[in-house]
C-alpha cells in the first residue's frame, strides 16, 4: 500500500510524533526557518531536505511514503523516533512551504533497495535454516536450564516462607534472578523480581493482602515454569521448533514479530476496529507504561486489545499512543495467541470518522447476557496464565446506584452484576455517578471482569459506555 | 454442604505458603481445614481431586510444588464459585446525594492528562491555563482532581471555579464542604481554604455554617479564623461580628477585627473607639486598617506627627547631619498602613509629596533610589485603594494629582486606564510623555489573562494590607484587545532621535529595556500562534529592528533572535554592525559580541560582506581608546578567516 506527501495533515503528525515534545520543537523547527533546503520526488512518495542543527554539518532529514507506512530518516545523532527533524519537515509541508522536485538520493535509494531485498528474502524463506534451527534448540535448552533455576526459587521460597525473607535472602535471590537474564526468560525473571522487592516490603510492614499477592505471583510463577518445560521438552523431542499459537512464548518473556505471526496464521485481512477505551497503565514489575486500548472488531465483535509498551527508562524515546476516536480500516491485523481480548497488532491503517451506524453495529455485538458473558470470563479468569481481568462489552437497560454505599449495578434483562474499580482505574466508578442520567439507560458497558478475592464475587469494572451516538470514556 | 469449609482451606494454604511448607506435617491448623473439607469432595469430583492433592501434601517430597498446585486449583475453583448476581436496594442516578451532573467529552488522552498533570502539579510549578480548559474540567474524569487542586490556592484555578460553579448550582457546596479536615488541629491545616472558597463563592448562602464553624470551639482554630473571615462577605453579618468581638478570644478575636475593619460597620465604632481609648501599639494594624472615621482622625494625628519628626530631621540635614530616619523600611512600611484606605487624608497625601520632594533636594537626606521607592510605594497604597471601587478613593486620586502631578502620575494614570481604558492614551497624551518612566512602570502591570481572555492591570498588595483578601480588588481589565494607541506610543522613538526631547543616556537605556519587556508577547502571558501573540510578536520585532538601528542595547538583537528567525537573510544584515558598534561605542567588546553572527540564517558571503562593512566602521570611529580599536579589528579579522576556511 504505497502513499504520497499529499496524506500529511496535523492528525497524522500528531499521531507520528513520539510525543508533545517532539511536536513543539518541530514547530520551533519550522517556524524559526530550520531547514535550508526542502525537496519532494516526482511522485511525491518522498520529503527530503536538509535542516540546521546543533551540530556542525546539517542533518539530512527525509520522510519516505513508498512503503505500507511512513519511514523516517535523519542524520541527527537523537535517539528518539522519529525526531524532530523528522516531525518538522511534515510541518514544513503542512505549512505550504515550497518543496523542489529531485531524484531520489543515492542513500535513501539505497536503503530502500535494502527493504525490497528483505521482503523478497522474506517471502522465498519459509523454512529455518540449518543453522538457525540449531540456534533456536540451543535457546531452547538454554530455556530449560533457566527453568530449573527459577523452580529452585519458587521451591525454596515457599519451603521457608514468603514472609520469611531477610537481608541475605534477598540479595541472593536476586543474584540469582538476576542469572536469569541469562536464559532468555525475562518475563520469568521480572516476576522474580516482583515477588522479591515484594518480599522486602513486606519484611518492613506486613501487609495481609500483600501476602496473599505475592502467594499469587508465585503461583503464577510455578505454573509457568511447569507449562513451559512441558513446552520446550515437546519441542525438543519431536524436533519441531516452529513457533505455535500458544500464549506459552510470551509467558517466557517472547515477543512476537508480525512475520511470525502471519506465518501461523494469526492474522485476518480487512479488519474494522473501533477504540472503546484507553489508558495508560504503570506497571512496576515490567518498569513500563502500558497504553492500553481496547478496540472492538465491528465484525467479530471480538474484544481485542493494543499494547504500546514504553520502559521508564526509554519512554521519550518511544512514540506514545493516544486515544482514536475514528473507525479504522486495517488491511492485515495481526493477532497474538491468547483467549479473551487478544493482543493485536497492525502496520498500515485507513481511519475514518465514525458514523451513527457504527454505534449501531456496536450495540448488536454486545453479550448476550450478563451470565453468559461472566461464564467465558471466568473460563479466562481461571487460568493461572492469563491476565487478571478480561474486558467485556455488556449490554444494560439501565445502571443504577445502591443505597446503602453508592456503588453501581448494571441491570440486563433480569441479571444484576455490581460496579467496582480496581487498581488501574480507581476513579470510573466514581466519573459514572455524576454521568448524566440519559447515558444510563439503555446502551452498552465495556467493563473489565475480575474476582474479587475479598468477597468472593464476580464484579465488573466500568471503562466506558457506549450509546446510539457516542462512546463516553470514564477513565 | 458447607462452601464455607472450601474457602477456609484456600485460606489455610495460603498461610502455609506464607508461613514456610518446610513444617507442614506439623501444621495442624491446615490438617483441620482438610479434614473439615472432606465432605465436599464427595459431592463433585473436581472438589475429590482438590481434596485428594491436599491430602498428598503431607505425603509428598514435593511439597512445594504441590503446594502450588493445590493453591492454583483453589484459585481455579474460586473462581468458579464466584457469584455476580447483586441484590442490592438500588436508586437511579444517585438522585438522593443531590449531586451535581457532568458532561463527559470527547478528549484525548493526553490532553487529559496534561490538564490532570497541571491540575496535580507542585503549587510552586506555574501552570497556565486557558478557556477551553475551563470546558475541560466540567469532564467527570477532571472535576473532582479539580476541586482536590483548589487547595493549591492558585489564582488562575479559582477564576476558573468562578466561570464553572454558576453552571454546576449548589451541589458544589457540599462537595467543598467534604473536603475539611476538621481532625487536623495543626495551624497549617490547608483544608481550611475550602471555607473561604465557600465564602467567595457562595456568600451569604452560608451565613449560618460561618457562625456554627466559628461558635463551635471544638473545631481547628484554622477553620475557625477561616469562618470568620468568611462572615466579612456581607454586611450583614455586622452585629454578629460584633457580638463574637465579645466572646472570642485571642486569634479569633484578631480576625474579628480585620474583618470589622475591611466591613466598616456603624456595629463597630464602639470597638474603636475603646480601642483608640485604652491605647496599645499592638493594635496598631487594626485601627490603620479602618476606614472609620474615628480611626482616621487618630491616624492622622499619628501620621502629623511623624511628618514633625521630618521636619526636624530635614533641618538638620540642610546643616550636613545624615538621616537615617526616613530610610528605615519599617517607618515606610508605617506611613503607607497609615495612608491605605483613608479617603479622607488627601492633605496628608500631599503633604508627604512635598516632605519627599523637598528632601530629594537636601544631599545626604534621601538618595534617587530611595526616592522612587517613597513614590512607587505611596502610588501604590493609592492604586489598591482605587481596586476597592469606591468613589471617594477616585476623587482623592485626582485631587492629589492636580496638587502634585510629577509625584502621583502612577496612580493617576492607572485611574486613567480604568476609566477610559484605551482613550488614556489620547486624554493624557503628553503627560505620558512627560512621566514616561511611571508610564512603563504601569503599563508592565498589563497581563493577558488566558480565562478571562482580556488584558488585566494587576497590582500586588502592599503591607497596609495585610489580613485582607485583596485577590479579586487588585486587578482590573484595561482592555479586550491591545490598542493600536498602546503599541504606537511604545514604539516612537522621538527621546532618541529629536534632540529637543532627547532624554539623557540611563533613561534612554531603562526606557527601552523596559518597552522590549513589555512588548514581548510571553512577559504579556499570550498564547502562542493566537492573534494577539502575532500582533505583539510582529510590533516588537519592528521595533527591535528599528531601534538596533537607532539605539542598540543588545536586548533588541536577542528579541530578533526568539521571534525572528524565519526572514530573509537579507534582512539580518547590518543587524551584528549596529550592535557590535553600539557595544564598542560603551569601551567594550568581546569575541562573544559576534555569536549572532552565527545566529541568524545569513549565507557565509553575507557573512563576510557584514565583518567587511563593521570593521570599516570601527576604524571609523573616532570617540574610542586605539586599543579597544585594534582589539575588535583583530577579532574581526580573525572571523573572517574562519568564515573563509569553512
Amino acid at each position: 500500500m504505497s502513499q504520497t506527501a499529499e496524506i500529511i495533515n496535523e492528525e497524522l503528525i500528531r499521531s507520528l510524533a513520539p510525543n508533545q515534545n517532539a511536536i513543539t520543537n518541530a514547530r520551533k523547527i519550522s517556524s524559526s526557518g530550520g531547514f535550508i533546503t526542502l525537496y519532494q520526488t516526482d511522485g511525491k512518495d518522498l520529503i527530503f531536505g536538509e535542516c540546521k542543527g546543533s551540530g556542525k554539518s546539517n542533518y539530512q532529514t527525509s520522510v519516505d511514503f513508498s512503503g505500507d507506512a511512513p519511514v523516517f530518516r535523519c542524520s541527527c545523532p537523537s535517539r528518539q523516533f522519529p525526531c524532530k527533524h523528522g516531525v518538522a519537515i511534515l510541518y514544513e509541508w503542512v505549512n505550504g512551504k515550497t518543496f523542489e522536485v529531485a531524484e531520489v538520493p543515492e542513500d535513501v535509494a539505497k536503503k530502500r533497495d535494502k527493504i525490497e531485498k528483505r521482503k523478497v528474502k522474506e517471502a522465498t524463506t519459509s523454512q529455518p535454516s540449518k543453522t538457525s534451527l540449531a540456534a533456536a534448540k540451543k535457546k531452547l535448552q538454554k530455556q530449560l536450564e533457566g527453568l530449573e533455576l527459577a523452580e529452585t526459587f519458587v521451591s525454596d521460597l515457599l519451603n521457608r516462607g514468603v514472609s520469611s525473607i531477610n537481608g541475605s535472602s534477598s540479595t541472593s535471590y536476586k543474584n540469582l534472578a538476576k542469572q536469569l537474564g541469562d536464559y532468555y526468560l525475562p518475563e520469568l525473571q521480572a516476576i522474580m523480581m516482583e515477588i522479591i522487592t515484594a518480599a522486602e516490603d513486606l519484611s518492613k510492614q506486613p501487609d495481609d493482602n500483600e501476602i496473599n499477592r505475592l502467594v499469587a505471583l508465585c503461583v503464577r510463577l510455578s505454573s509457568s515454569v511447569k507449562k513451559s518445560r512441558e513446552y520446550i521438552q515437546i519441542k525438543l523431542e519431536s524436533d519441531n521448533v516452529a513457533l505455535e499459537d500458544t500464549i506459552l512464548y510470551e509467558a517466557m518473556g517472547g515477543i512476537w514479530k508480525l512475520s511470525q505471526l502471519r506465518e501461523i496464521g494469526l492474522y485476518k485481512e480487512n479488519a474494522r476496529l473501533i477504540q472503546l477505551s484507553f489508558q495508560v497503565i504503570h506497571d512496576d514489575m515490567h518498569q513500563a507504561n502500558i497504553e492500553t486500548g481496547y478496540w472492538i472488531d465491528l465484525d467479530s465483535g471480538e474484544i481485542s486489545r493494543t499494547e504500546n509498551i514504553r520502559p521508564y527508562k526509554s519512554a521519550k524515546y518511544i512514540k506514545a499512543e493516544d486515544s482514536s476516536f475514528g473507525i479504522y480500516y486495517i488491511p492485515d491485523l495481526y493477532r497474538y495467541p491468547g483467549g479473551i481480548n487478544r493482543r493485536i497488532r497492525w502496520e498500515g491503517m485507513e481511519q475514518k470518522e465514525l458514523e451513527e451506524k457504527h454505534y449501531s453495529e456496536i450495540l448488536a455485538k454486545t453479550e448476550e447476557s450478563i451470565g453468559a458473558a461472566v461464564k467465558k470470563a471466568k473460563n479466562e479468569l481461571k487460568n493461572t496464565l492469563s491476565k487478571e481481568a478480561c474486558a467485556m462489552l455488556f449490554p444494560f437497560e439501565r445502571i443504577t446506584f445502591a443505597k446503602e454505599d453508592g456503588h453501581g449495578v448494571l441491570e440486563y434483562q433480569g441479571e444484576r452484576i455490581a460496579l467496582k474499580e480496581t487498581a488501574h482505574y480507581p476513579e470510573t466508578c466514581k466519573v459514572l455517578s455524576v454521568v448524566p442520567e440519559e447515558l444510563l439507560e439503555r446502551g452498552a458497558l465495556l467493563g473489565e471482569v475480575f474476582y474479587d478475592n475479598s468477597r468472593r464475587q464476580i464484579y465488573v469494572c466500568p471503562l466506558s459506555i457506549v450509546t446510539e451516538s457516542a462512546i463516553v470514556e470514564l477513565c | 454442604m458447607d462452601i464455607n469449609t472450601f474457602y477456609e482451606l484456600r485460606t489455610r494454604l495460603y498461610a502455609t505458603a506464607a508461613a514456610g511448607c518446610g513444617l507442614i506435617e506439623e501444621d495442624f491448623r491446615l490438617k483441620r481445614a482438610i479434614e473439615a473439607f472432606q465432605p465436599m469432595a464427595a459431592a463433585n469430583k473436581v472438589f475429590g481431586r482438590f481434596y485428594q492433592m491436599c491430602m498428598s501434601l503431607f505425603t509428598t517430597e514435593n511439597v512445594a510444588g504441590t503446594l502450588v498446585d493445590c493453591i492454583a486449583l483453589a484459585d481455579a475453583l474460586a473462581v468458579t464459585q464466584g457469584s455476580f448476581q447483586d441484590n442490592s436496594e438500588c436508586v437511579e442516578g444517585c438522585k438522593e446525594k443531590n449531586e451535581i451532573k457532568l458532561q463527559p467529552q470527547k478528549m484525548l488522552h493526553s490532553t487529559l492528562q496534561d490538564l490532570i498533570d497541571r491540575l496535580t502539579a507542585d503549587k510552586r510549578k506555574e501552570c497556565k491555563y486557558n478557556k477551553n480548559d475551563t470546558e475541560r474540567i466540567l469532564d467527570p474524569r477532571i472535576f473532582p482532581i479539580f476541586i482536590d487542586s483548589l487547595i493549591k490556592k492558585d489564582r488562575a484555578l479559582e477564576e476558573i471555579a468562578e466561570v464553572i460553579f454558576p453552571k454546576l448550582g449548589d451541589g458544589v457546596i457540599d462537595l467543598l464542604k467534604e473536603k475539611i479536615n476538621y481532625e487536623d488541629t495543626s495551624a497549617k491545616n490547608k483544608t481550611a481554604y475550602y471555607v473561604r472558597l465557600i465564602s467567595k463563592f457562595y456568600g451569604e448562602k452560608e451565613n449560618d455554617w460561618y457562625v456554627s464553624l466559628v461558635e463551635n470551639e471544638e473545631n481547628p482554630k484554622s477553620i475557625r479564623i477561616e469562618a470568620v473571615e468568611a462572615l466579612g462577605c456581607s454586611m450583614e453579618n455586622a452585629q454578629k461580628l460584633a457580638e463574637l468581638y465579645k466572646t472570642q478570644k485571642a486569634a479569633i478575636k484578631n480576625q474579628v477585627l480585620w474583618v470589622l475593619a475591611k466591613l466598616n460597620p456603624p456595629e463597630a465604632e464602639d470597638i474603636w473607639k475603646k480601642l483608640i481609648e485604652k491605647y496599645k501599639e499592638s493594635n496598631d494594624k487594626y485601627i490603620y486598617a479602618s476606614k472609620s472615621d474615628i480611626c482616621a482622625e487618630f491616624v492622622r494625628k499619628r501620621f502629623l506627627e511623624k511628618m514633625e519628626s521630618w521636619e526636624e530631621a530635614y533641618q538638620k540635614a540642610k546643616n550636613g547631619e545624615k538621616l537615617s530616619l526616613i530610610h528605615q523600611y519599617t517607618n515606610r512600611e508605617e506611613i503607607t498602613c497609615m495612608l491605605g484606605r483613608k479617603y479622607q487624608f488627601s492633605d496628608c497625601f500631599c503633604m508627604i509629596a512635598d516632605k519627599l520632594e523637598m528632601m530629594r533636594n537636601v544631599k545626604k537626606n534621601l538618595t534617587k533610589e530611595e526616592y522612587v521607592v517613597w513614590k512607587a510605594d505611596i502610588n501604590q497604597v493609592l492604586i489598591l485603594n482605587l481596586m476597592e471601587k469606591e468613589q471617594e478613593y477616585e476623587t482623592l486620586v485626582k485631587e492629589v494629582y492636580e496638587a502634585h502631578k510629577d509625584f502621583y502620575f502612577p496612580a493617576r494614570f492607572f485611574l486613567a486606564l480604568k476609566e477610559l481604558k484605551e482613550e488614556a492614551f489620547e486624554v493624557f497624551q503628553e503627560e505620558i510623555r512627560l512621566y514616561r518612566y511611571d508610564t512603563l512602570q504601569v503599563l508592565g502591570n498589563i497581563r493577558y489573562n488566558r480565562i478571562q481572555e482580556k488584558y488585566l492591570l494587576e497590582w500586588n498588595h502592599p503591607a497596609c494590607y495585610e489580613g485582607f483578601n485583596t485577590w479579586d480588588e487588585s486587578r482590573i481589565c484595561a482592555f479586550e484587545s491591545i490598542p493600536e494607541s498602546y503599541f504606537s506610543y511604545l514604539t516612537e522613538t522621538d527621546y532618541i532621535e529629536n534632540p529637543a526631547n532627547r532624554m539623557p543616556k540611563f533613561q534612554i537605556q531603562y526606557t527601552l529595556n523596559r518597552t522590549l519587556w513589555i512588548l514581548d508577547p510571553a512577559m504579556l502571558g499570550l498564547e502562542e500562534n493566537s492573534r494577539e501573540y502575532e500582533r505583539c510578536k510582529q510590533t516588537l520585532i519592528s521595533f527591535a529592528f528599528q531601534i538596533n538601528k537607532v539605539y542598540s542595547i543588545g536586548n533588541e538583537i536577542d528579541r530578533i533572535e526568539r521571534y525572528y528567525m524565519n526572514g530573509d537573510s537579507s534582512e539580518y544584515r547590518g543587524l551584528v554592525t549596529n550592535y557590535v558598534m553600539g557595544v564598542v561605542s560603551q569601551g567594550r567588546f568581546s569575541s562573544w559580541e559576534l555569536r549572532y553572527l552565527d545566529r541568524f540564517p545569513m549565507t557565509q558571503g553575507e557573512k563576510q560582506a557584514e565583518l567587511i562593512d563593521l570593521k570599516k566602521k570601527v576604524s571609523q570611529m573616532s570617540e574610542i581608546k586605539q586599543g579597544l580599536r585594534e582589539d575588535v579589528i583583530k577579532v574581526i579579522d580573525m572571523k573572517l578567516q574562519r568564515i573563509q576556511n569553512d
